[in-house]
């Protein structure tokens, strides 16, 4: 367990310098762009006195490096700056609409597995029967499809055809169908893909021959011993989807005039508000890098062949 | 010798049917982008205000936009923008990316470390987050689209070249080389990247999908292609304002997107196949 505990201390500290790297990028982007703070009071009535002043105050007049220091400083307590346009907190604006974001992406997280999981076994272990078939050629067909489109034919078709779901919004279970199928139907056949060449491998290893030289039933092997170790890879993708579904709820929550963060992003990168754009990028690369982490843990705690590896790489 | 070894290389080729599907797409794709102009009934951006929002008909294959331009004419021409930048975007990719695997793996000690700190740190955002980033600090338009995207997934191409490389550099031969007095740039560049071609090859079919879904996202967001470019991402973001009257402005760039990835999904397994069974991606 011991080496376990190194390998958590080794991660996290990974993790932190690349949160600060990250941070200091998005600072130094902020500190490049044309435009000055002051300026934007827009007060032509302030004085080169005050401007002075308000300069000293807010420490413009300090170093680059200084200046990070500050804002990295108020980043910690939670302060992330105001709004350009509308002179909001950006703290306050991602409070209020990352629950939605949040929300939407763990419906369809949750589903993708407990929809993928069971058929990738399924194919597996049914192999070139015309199940497995069909899977394979559903999940090429699948990943082709830009996942944008996806959403915009699942509206062209459930809404302005048939008139079943709502168009956009957050208003009530129904208007969660649509969104949650357009995050997540790409990601389904990438999670069945893998899991079937997981199950697929694990069915070649001396293991399992040994379960039914044994006499266990079909059942009990596969379950006992196929799943339970295709589940490692499976978990551990698990927590490494969490960032790409944020990606993709950019553009999902834009299509569907979702109220959440993605499209709090988007609106933000339009009009050029790049305080916002920074703090929302910085939580991301937070929920990242953790999501990561926790990701690699996982699999030094559930496979303890990699353990043995890392052990190997140190010496 | 060299033919014979060519044929059979071809005669492989052939038989993958993977590979061969997928060449066929793309050839169609390719002279599709250099004859446009021939097989575009009118120049994408010829406007007719009579003809707006037009169905599919005869003389209108795909129907037409808002503004009464043709939408196959449209479409037709920007398989040239998504070709263009595709091949751009995943040349830097290759460019940077083979470059720094090479000297990580080759050279390994700190210069390794500091390569792959800089391949995880690139690791640590989603590429649509880092490629939107990126334009929101540059500005909108198609350059900074193709920089953006290139400058979000180099890191791929590092991490394989440099496990490659790493293998490579303690086999026999390179040992003999140095032995008869190669410098490292003739040891890297003559000896060890001839070796990663194949895999580099492989990568680079398998990541033109991802790059033209995430070019196209950003100009369907309004940060890539501006109008009257015939982008696809950009026909999409216009279609979705006329979706109840014109859905096929909405239908038949989005079946242009799969048509290319598609393509290059199947020519990148099938390379894999033929090249690098063992590479897993």
């Amino acid at each position: 367990m011991g080496d376990f505990l190194a390998f958590t201390a080794k991660r996290l500290f990974q993790g932190a310098l690349v949160v600060l790297t990250v941070s200091f990028v998005l600072f130094s982007i902020m500190h490049m762009m044309p435009g000055d703070p002051i300026q934007l009071i827009d007060n032509p009535r302030a004085s080169e006195e005050t401007i002075e002043r308000l300069r000293k105050e807010w420490g413009l007049d300090k170093p680059f490096l200084v200046q990070y220091g500050y804002w990295l400083g108020n980043v910690l307590r939670g302060d992330l700056g105001r709004s350009i346009t509308t002179g909001q907190s950006v703290t306050s604006l991602i409070a209020g609409r990352f629950p939605f974001t949040l929300k939407l992406t763990l419906t369809a997280l949750l589903l993708q597995y407990l929809v993928a999981t069971p058929l990738g076994l399924w194919a597996a272990y049914k192999r070139d029967s015309w199940f497995d078939k069909c899977c394979v050629v559903v999940t090429s067909v699948l990943r082709a499809i830009p996942f944008f489109w996806l959403g915009i034919l699942l509206i062209l078709v459930f809404s302005v055809r048939f008139g079943l779901l709502p168009v956009s919004g957050a208003s009530g279970p129904a208007s969660y169908i649509l969104p949650v199928l357009t995050l997540m139907l790409p990601r389904l056949a990438e999670t069945l893909r893998i899991t079937r060449s997981e199950v697929l491998e694990i069915l070649r290893e001396k293991h399992v021959a040994t379960a039914y030289a044994k006499g266990l039933s079909e059942g009990a092997v596969m379950i006992r011993h196929v799943l339970r170790n295709a589940l490692v890879p499976v978990t551990v993708m698990f927590f490494l989807a969490v960032p790409w579904l944020i990606g993709g709820s950019i553009i999902t929550e834009t299509i569907f005039a979702w109220p959440g963060m993605g499209r709090l992003l988007w609106k933000s990168v339009s009009v050029q508000d790049f305080p916002v754009v920074q703090g929302i990028v910085l939580l991301i690369a937070i929920l990242t890098v953790v999501s990561t982490t926790l990701g690699d843990l996982l699999t030094g705690l559930l496979d303890p062949r990699i353990r043995v590896e890392l052990r190997r790489e140190q010496a | 010798m060299k033919t014979e070894a060519f044929r059979t290389h071809l005669g492989e080729a052939c038989r993958n049917r993977t590979f061969l599907a997928g060449f066929l797409i793309l050839a169609s794709v390719v002279v599709v982008a250099l004859f446009a102009e021939r097989i575009a009934l009118r120049p994408y951006d010829e406007i007719s205000v009579r003809e707006k929002l037009q169905p599919p008909s005869a003389s209108h294959f795909f129907g037409t936009d808002h503004l009464g331009r043709d939408l196959f004419s449209r479409v037709i021409h920007g398989s040239r923008i998504t070709l263009k930048i595709g091949v751009i975007a995943v040349t830097i990719q290759v460019l940077l990316g083979v470059t720094l695997g090479l000297l990580a793996g080759f050279y390994g000690g700190w210069r390794d470390k500091v390569i792959l700190f800089f391949t995880d740190a690139t690791w640590a955002l989603p590429p649509t987050i880092l490629a939107i980033a990126i334009c929101a600090a540059l500005g909108p338009g198609l350059t900074n689209v193709i920089i953006a995207v290139a400058l979000v997934s180099w890191a791929r191409f590092t991490r394989v070249i440099r496990a490659k490389t790493q293998s490579i550099k303690n086999l026999p031969f390179i040992e003999s080389a140095r032995a008869f007095g190669e410098n490292d740039a003739a040891l890297l560049f003559r000896y060890i990247f001839p070796n990663v071609v194949p895999v580099t090859i492989v990568l680079a079919t398998l990541s033109l999908p991802a790059t033209i879904i995430t070019t196209t996202a950003l100009g369907f967001l309004g940060l890539g292609a501006q109008p009257p470019s015939p982008d696809w991402g950009v026909i999409l973001s216009d279609g979705m304002t006329y979706m109840t009257r014109a859905p096929w402005l909405s239908v038949f760039p989005g079946l242009a997107i799969i048509y290319v990835v598609l393509g290059f999904n199947l020519i990148g397994e099938g390379l894999r196949d033929l090249l690098d069974p063992r590479l897993k991606i």
